[in-house]
């Protein structure tokens, strides 16, 4: 298992939190896009399509690993009598990183899936809400 | 033996034989971080001239409608050269320089990490830059615009040399780019004063050692793209060519990959400069110190995660839309967090409106509104409406200008007495700040309307009727005016070089390490090493600067005519090296020019040459690691202030241990954003592909290679352990080195095998990944090979360990990359075996 003591005190446990944003940031977007591009939301299972699945597991995943990482901080920090630079600083970090892990997945739930607006795709024929096979773009 | 009885003049005397640099041609093996930060300062400097005087001439032709100053191909060039100059060769060799001349001095050490790297990097700046303008001056210079964007700079659509001298005259600068980027980490992280723990890190380095990681992830995925792009334009293969399964939205992504973070890269080092101009003149510490340093990484991040908005308009998905307008608009916050700080220790403080903070004012005001517009164009129907229009290019002026000249302006009259140890004089510099300031409001103001008018960016004329002659004209007065400003400068940086009155040692009443240096700087910078006990040590301790100058401090002595300097616990400053300086020598010059070689010979298509040129490059580069390292142990020294140290090379995790982890880091985004070329072509690839491998050459291939590649990391590993022991060691060394031997003559044949590359993109990139593996396998055998030298000659020992150390993080990398490699070949064409 990962040591946070060690993490939280190496200057590399400050990448740790955005690591993980970035983590979220691109796993999401890769499974969605590649969702779009393969047909995914035709795939039902159950009540969900794969393309809503594959979001809606990612993303409780990397916010339960950023808790974790707040929490495993704040243990440290009440073990010691001041929590010290690094670990403050590991902490801020974390809580920012969680935070902007919310805020940059807030668009799984407001934007249309797959959709490309057609009058920006130029030299092509218009065909509003393309989705299926080929790449949308 | 602190403070023994020698006097400052012989201590000085001592130290200047050891740290001398010989006159006249001798300079050109000058490696020291004041001469060669002054350099890559200075000649930052010319490349602004150049990219101003096009910018001139570029309003000189917008300035009416129907202009015949010059004609498109003329002002294509003009454009797309003013946006390169100033991106590459002056905002980023800029702020290089400056962290190089600043850096050691503000952590209290007599050098960056790597000084002969630093030359390196700066003569592969030089000579790449003057390809790109003996190109402009002889009429070649590229023109697709500062963002080459494909198909337009593809072969068919630019036939010429124009988009080649581009690739390859940025693919070069961008070798001093990588270097500064891991001397500075390096230098940041490791070589510091005693005491110095990464919370009395002053604020500045935190900002350049953000940006140093930056760089190291943001620059190779454009490295890589520029690579792929000319091999494409050289031979053909078709990675962005839709006729052949390539896909012209992949520059885009690779391109601003890089792109966006390197806005930030610009803007982190300028705030870095503001964050210690603005608290001394506010005379007030800087408030929020942590709340800063976790904005800064923050904003490295994020920053990393916006490039789609430079794509709004190419028709993405709506959800990728909203993902990267959800992130544009993220980094608000944290960049919100630095201006709060600021206003903060303005507000808490007693602010003195010199020179440099009329310019902080000048940057809040200007940076402001160009954030105003930053959050209208992230803004996705906004985009579609200004993209592409004049309203853009206020956009990134205001940016730009505003986040990056400004605070520029304003650290070069701050720490101009550090310079010259000259007092600083402010008469002219008013007069020039103002018509800076207006000309600029007056030539980019009015561009928003401009372009939201509905005027296009990169359009040589226009016709009289569009009604935008007036405020054309008035932009291009305004940046006549700005012009006048900023050669008033030079001016008067020139007089007060010349004229100004010595100046005394802290002239601003600054609290960092940099003002106890005595004026002129001596290349050693400190007599001793300061102990420090505070984030602000000169006011905690008084009368440092003379302590320094009578020994009393780290390393005051001068032994063997060896220049050092101290290694540190990155997180505590604990001392725990004593590193050797290299002294001056013609192997950066030379190496560079080997480089240039390479480069030129590319260019023109004489790939004899440019081989050769590589050739010589890398035994240059051999010898040059030859010359480091010990042949004997010396066992701890007397460091001063009652400390004893090991040598760096008596070490396992010498500066250069963490200069190759670093690097590997450059290299392996590098490798990712190949990765993400080779799944990008994936899954936009219409139909069925070929087998990329040739059918014959079955799945059992990779797992040999793939296990070869393991098998060497084992017996490294064991290397590394049976170091003590030199029968052991030279066999087991050897026995990696018939591994990768074997490894890489796989790779060859599976290159041959493969189908033809200019076929199909797919191909194409596959090849190109087993290239990328069979060159690293190459490198782990020219390594090795040396290292067994290396052990043979007797540098290395059960102390001097660090050599096969190193070469085992390559061989780890190249293991890894081989697996990852290998297995998306078989996932982007499988293969029955
Ligand atoms: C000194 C005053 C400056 C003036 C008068 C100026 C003027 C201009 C003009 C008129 C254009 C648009 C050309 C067109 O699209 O037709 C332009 C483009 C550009 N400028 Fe500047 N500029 C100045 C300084 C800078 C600085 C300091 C930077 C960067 C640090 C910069 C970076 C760029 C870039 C990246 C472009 C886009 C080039 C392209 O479209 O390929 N400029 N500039
Ligand atoms: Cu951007």
């Amino acid at each position: 298992m990962i040591n946070w003591r060690q993490v939280s005190s190496s200057p590399f446990g400050l990448l740790v939190g955005f690591l993980v944003w970035a983590s979220a940031f691109a796993s999401i977007y890769a499974a969605v896009s590649l969702g779009c591009a393969m047909g995914w939301q035709g795939v039902t299972l159950g009540v969900i399509t794969l393309q809503q699945l594959a979001p809606f597991l990612l993303l409780p995943l990397h916010i339960a690993i950023l808790t974790a990482i707040l929490f495993s901080a704040w243990r440290i920090a009440r073990a010691r009598h001041t929590p010290g630079f690094l670990l403050t600083l590991h902490g801020i970090t974390a809580a920012f990183a969680l935070a902007a892990t919310l805020w940059t997945s807030a668009p799984l739930l407001l934007a249309s899936n797959c959709g490309v607006t057609p009058t920006l795709v130029k030299g092509e024929q218009l065909e509003p809400e393309r989705s299926g096979s080929s790449a949308p773009h | 033996m602190a403070a023994s009885g020698k006097s400052a003049l012989l201590r000085h005397k001592d130290l200047q034989r050891a740290w001398c640099n010989p006159p006249g041609w001798g300079r050109l093996a000058a490696v020291n971080h004041s001469i060669i930060g002054r350099r890559f300062i200075l000649t930052a400097l010319a490349f602004f001239a150049i990219g101003g005087l096009l910018a001139m001439l570029l309003r000189a032709q917008l300035a009416t409608s129907r202009s015949a100053f010059v004609g498109p191909e003329i002002y294509n060039q003009f454009f797309t050269m003013h946006g390169t100059v100033m991106m590459f060769l002056f905002a980023i060799p800029l702020f290089e320089g400056l962290a190089m001349y600043l850096l050691p001095k503000m952590l209290g050490s007599r050098d960056m990490a790597f000084p002969r790297l630093s030359a390196y990097g700066y003569w592969c700046y030089v000579l790449g830059g003057s390809i790109l303008v003996v190109a402009l001056a002889i009429g070649y210079a590229p023109d697709s615009g500062w963002f080459m964007y494909t198909p337009l700079s593809s072969k068919p659509y630019t036939p010429g040399i124009n988009s080649d001298v581009w690739l390859i005259g940025i693919t070069f600068v961008e070798i001093s780019a990588i270097s500064a980027a891991v001397e500075i980490a390096v230098s940041i992280l490791r070589i510091r004063t005693g005491g110095m723990s990464l919370q009395r890190l002053p604020i500045f380095a935190w900002y350049m050692l953000v940006t140093a990681f930056m760089i190291l992830v943001g620059f190779p995925p454009l490295i890589l793209g520029s690579i792929l792009l000319e091999v494409e334009r050289a031979f053909g293969w078709p990675f962005f060519d839709p006729t052949r399964g390539g896909d012209p939205l992949l520059w885009q992504h690779l391109f601003w990959m890089f792109g966006h973070p390197e806005v930030y890269i610009i803007f982190l080092p300028a705030a870095g400069a503001i964050s210690t101009i603005l608290p001394v003149l506010s005379r007030q510490r800087l408030i929020g110190y942590s709340w800063l340093v976790a904005s800064i990484i923050a904003l490295g991040f994020i920053s990393f995660g916006l490039w789609v908005h430079h794509m709004f308009t190419t028709g993405l998905p709506h959800l990728s839309l909203a993902f990267f307008s959800a992130a544009s608009l993220l980094v608000v916050i944290p960049t919100s967090v630095q201006i709060f700080s600021w206003l903060a220790t303005l507000v808490m403080g007693r602010p003195q409106l010199k020179l440099p903070m009329l310019y902080i004012l000048g940057f809040f005001f200007v940076f402001v509104m160009g954030g105003l517009t930053g959050v209208m164009v992230g803004v996705v129907p906004f985009d579609w409406q200004a993209h592409d229009t004049h309203f853009v290019v206020a956009h990134l002026h205001y940016v730009l200008v505003g986040g990056f000249v400004f605070p520029m302006l304003a650290a070069a009259y701050y720490w101009l007495p550090r310079f010259t140890g000259r007092q600083a004089q402010h008469r002219l510099g008013l007069v020039a700040f103002w018509l800076i300031f207006l000309g600029f409001h007056g030539t980019f103001f009015l561009m928003h309307l401009t372009g939201l008018r509905g005027m296009p960016r990169r359009i040589f004329t226009y016709p009289v009727e569009m009604n935008w002659d007036v405020l054309n004209l008035i932009s291009s007065m305004g940046s006549f005016v700005m012009a006048a400003g900023f050669a008033l400068f030079v001016v008067d940086i020139i007089l007060q070089l010349r004229f100004a009155p010595r100046s005394c040692r802290n002239p601003w009443q600054a609290d960092t390490l940099e003002w106890t240096v005595p004026g002129p700087v001596p290349l050693y910078n400190f007599a001793a090493l300061p102990h420090i006990r505070s984030r602000y040590p000169l006011k905690a301790q008084s009368g440092l600067a003379l302590k320094l100058a009578t020994g009393d401090g780290y390393l005051p002595e001068v032994r063997h005519g060896w220049m050092e300097t101290l290694s540190v616990d990155m997180v505590s400053g604990r001392p725990d090296q004593i590193v050797l300086l290299p002294k001056p020598t013609y192997l950066p010059f030379f190496a560079a020019l080997a480089t240039a070689v390479f480069f030129l010979g590319a260019l023109f298509k004489i790939y004899g040459l440019a081989l050769a040129g590589l050739a010589t490059a890398m035994t240059l580069f051999l010898v040059w690691a030859w010359h480091s390292g010990l042949q004997r142990d010396y066992g701890a020294l007397p460091a001063g202030l009652g400390l004893s140290l090991p040598l760096h090379a008596e070490t396992e995790r010498p500066p250069a241990w963490w200069a190759m982890a670093f690097t590997l880091v450059a290299d392996g985004t590098m490798f990712a954003s190949l990765l993400f070329g080779g799944i990008f072509l994936l899954v936009v690839t219409p139909g069925e592909v070929q087998p990329a491998i040739a059918s014959g050459a079955a799945m059992w291939l990779d797992i040999v290679i793939i296990g070869l590649l393991a098998g060497a990391v084992f017996a490294m590993r064991r290397t590394v352990r049976a170091v003590a022991t030199p029968a052991p060691r030279q066999r087991l060394i050897g026995i990696a080195f018939v591994q990768q031997l074997l490894a890489a003559a796989l790779l060859v044949y599976l290159i041959r095998a493969a189908p033809d590359a200019k076929a199909h993109a797919v191909h194409a990139l596959s090849t190109a990944m087993l290239w990328y593996l069979a060159l690293h396998v190459m490198v782990a055998l020219v390594m090795t090979g040396f290292t067994i030298a290396r052990g043979r000659c007797g540098y290395i020992s059960a102390t001097r360990s660090a050599e096969p150390r190193i070469l085992l993080l390559w061989y780890t990398y190249v293991a890894l990359a081989g697996l990852i490699g290998l297995a998306l070949l078989r996932l982007i064409s499988p293969v029955a075996p």
